[in-house]
């Protein structure tokens, strides 16, 4: 079995924060004796991902899932524990050879040169990158029709509009071709044909490419469409690894279904509970088969089975232990 | 190539802005204009036609090409770095395969290259520094060089404060008053009393006052070499600072923000 291309192993982070007081006894106070509080922003995670794969982070804000972001990209040193990329690769240690095969796209960061148009920015990138002409033409041809955003290239970054900007950004992080992709809110202020002509794009480049994605977002929509596994990320624990059908089954405990059908039921049948007109309830705990005419049906779900019922759920608990 | 193309970038995003970039000249021009205006009124009611051997006429270009070296020896990359490391884009930059320290010194010399090139063009056609022979010129060169190296590396060693001070900004007027009191931007240091003579070998002054006097052809061979020696002190000292500081400046970085 060949080894993992991104190896987490009990990685460990904390920072020191200060806290303010109000008001301006609170800020005299505070003048001469600032309280400080360590924070653990990702404690004892695991994780390892294969080359190829599509990892989604999941968690509410501030639940550390940017902090292992930045940990398996360098931007900060784990403070116990080991993280290694590419089997032998210190992310930390930043060496040329390792930045070349990781592209890194943290959406409120910006690559892009904001008075100049994308272009001067990606050229900038072709050489630092040291990418030949050639390629370099053809496939930023190719990344700007398929992100739609070829007329954009001469326009400056100033006067694109967010989702335009995202785009670039995302080409920015793919120009070089990258081993490993790190998408942290890929999709934040893009419009929803857009993001599904992103969401195909990732993609047909992952299974082109075989190109290991790693994709933070709030978005569900995000993971549900790219993920082939995802990670949940809890106050800084990690609390669910594995597919999003295997986290809906683990968490959607209540085999309660949500029947919509064309035309309100009549007669109501045995163990089915009428919410509205068209709208019923069956608690499946007991039975084989539905009890309805499945010509009726225009939906069937199943209570508390969404991705975002289950991490809001999730998310709203308090730190779990493993 | 890929530095090159940093400092065109630079260049291009000074261009960009013409209307601060007009006013930014404009603004130097009416602050020239207010010390010559001071220094002619020194002249004529002192009644004295020189001070510390400068001429009024040597005192007005001295006060235009000290400015002009004020724009090219600017300290904006300390608020530059700050911005990087407040903001968390610092983690866009470590992210690529390239020196910042090499990136950043292109990038400061594309946005002081309009008024380099006014610097150069007067030490080519107006300055006698390259009519005094090859060494003479060599060693003008080099010190030019040098001192704008370690200016650089002077201003870059002082932004890795940024790294635990949230605002730089109060450092704004203090180095633009170190610039105009020891770089000699409003007076040649060299009216000051003999037991401050040793001031003129400081960074701001090597970078405003012995750059200006090197233009007007006030400095011997050997005072070239010993300001060339000087650059090359404070550069090390400089290079030193960034060898220490900067690997526990990146430890703490936290790269705020998602």
């Amino acid at each position: 079995m060949p080894s993992p291309i991104i190896s987490v192993d009990h990685a460990n982070f904390s920072y020191v924060t200060f806290t303010k007081q109000a008001g301006f006894s609170g800020a005299w106070h505070d003048l001469f004796h600032r309280q400080k509080s360590t924070v653990a922003a990702v404690q004892d995670i695991s994780l390892h991902v294969n080359q190829g794969e599509v990892l989604g982070l999941l968690g509410a804000n501030g639940a550390g899932k940017t902090t292992l972001i930045k940990l398996m990209t360098g931007i900060l040193p784990v403070n116990t524990g080991d993280v290694r990329l590419f089997t032998d690769q210190i992310p930390f240690r930043k060496r040329p050879a390792f930045l070349q095969c990781i592209g890194v796209m943290l959406s409120q960061k910006s690559q892009l040169a904001w008075d100049l148009p994308p272009l001067d920015t990606l050229v900038l990138l072709r050489e630092i990158y040291h990418i030949p002409h050639d390629a370099f033409t053809t496939w930023l041809a190719f990344l700007t029709k398929e992100l739609a955003v070829t007329p954009q290239l001469h326009v400056p970054v100033r006067k694109l509009s967010l989702g335009q900007r995202i785009k670039f950004e995302l080409i920015c992080a793919l120009i070089h071709k990258p081993e490993i992709l790190f998408l942290d809110e890929p999709t934040i202020g893009i419009d929803v044909s857009s993001q599904a002509n992103i969401y195909r794009f990732l993609k047909q480049l992952n299974h082109d490419t075989q190109m290991t994605i790693i994709l933070t977002s709030h978005n569900t929509k995000d993971i549900e469409a790219l993920a082939q596994r995802v990670a949940v990320i809890n106050h800084g624990h990690k609390i669910f690894d594995g597919t999003t059908t295997g986290l809906i089954s683990r968490y959607a405990t209540v085999p309660l279904l949500e029947i919509v059908t064309d035309a309100p039921l009549d007669p109501l049948p045995d163990h089915v509970r009428q919410v509205d007109a068209t709208h019923y309830e069956i608690d499946a705990t007991t039975l084989t088969a539905l009890p309805i005419d499945p010509r009726r049906i225009l939906s069937v779900n199943r209570h508390n089975g969404s991705l975002d019922a289950i991490l809001t759920q999730l998310f709203s608990e308090e730190a779990p232990t493993q | 190539m890929k530095y090159w193309l940093t400092c065109q970038n630079a260049l291009m995003a000074t261009l960009a802005y013409r209307g601060n970039l007009v006013l930014n000249l404009l603004t130097t021009a009416v602050n020239v204009m207010v010390t010559i205006f001071m220094w002619l009124a020194v002249y004529n009611f002192s009644g004295r036609s020189d001070i510390a051997g400068i001429q009024p006429n040597q005192m007005v270009i001295y006060l235009i090409v000290v400015n002009v070296l004020a724009l090219i020896f600017s300290a904006e990359p300390i608020f530059k770095f700050s911005g990087l490391v407040r903001s968390g884009n610092l983690s866009v930059v470590l992210m690529r395969p390239i020196n910042y320290f090499i990136q950043s010194f292109w990038d400061y010399l594309g946005r002081g290259l309009p008024f380099l090139v006014i610097y150069g063009l007067a030490t080519g056609f107006i300055s006698p520094v390259f009519r005094r022979g090859l060494l003479y010129g060599l060693g003008s060169l080099l010190l030019m060089m040098l001192t704008y190296g370690m200016f650089f590396l002077m201003i870059t060693a002082i932004s890795l404060c940024s790294f635990w001070l949230v605002q730089v900004w109060p450092l704004r007027p203090v180095l633009s008053a170190l610039f105009l009191l020891l770089g000699g931007q409003a007076f040649p240091l060299q009216v000051l009393p003999p037991a401050f003579a040793w001031l003129i070998y400081n960074p701001f002054s090597l970078a405003g006052n012995q750059l200006t006097l090197l233009l007007l052809g006030k400095l011997s061979l050997n005072q070239i070499l010993l300001a060339g020696g000087w650059a090359l002190g404070w550069a090390v000292v400089a290079l030193g600072i960034l060898k220490i500081v900067w690997p526990r400046g990146i430890r703490s970085y936290e790269g705020v923000g998602s």
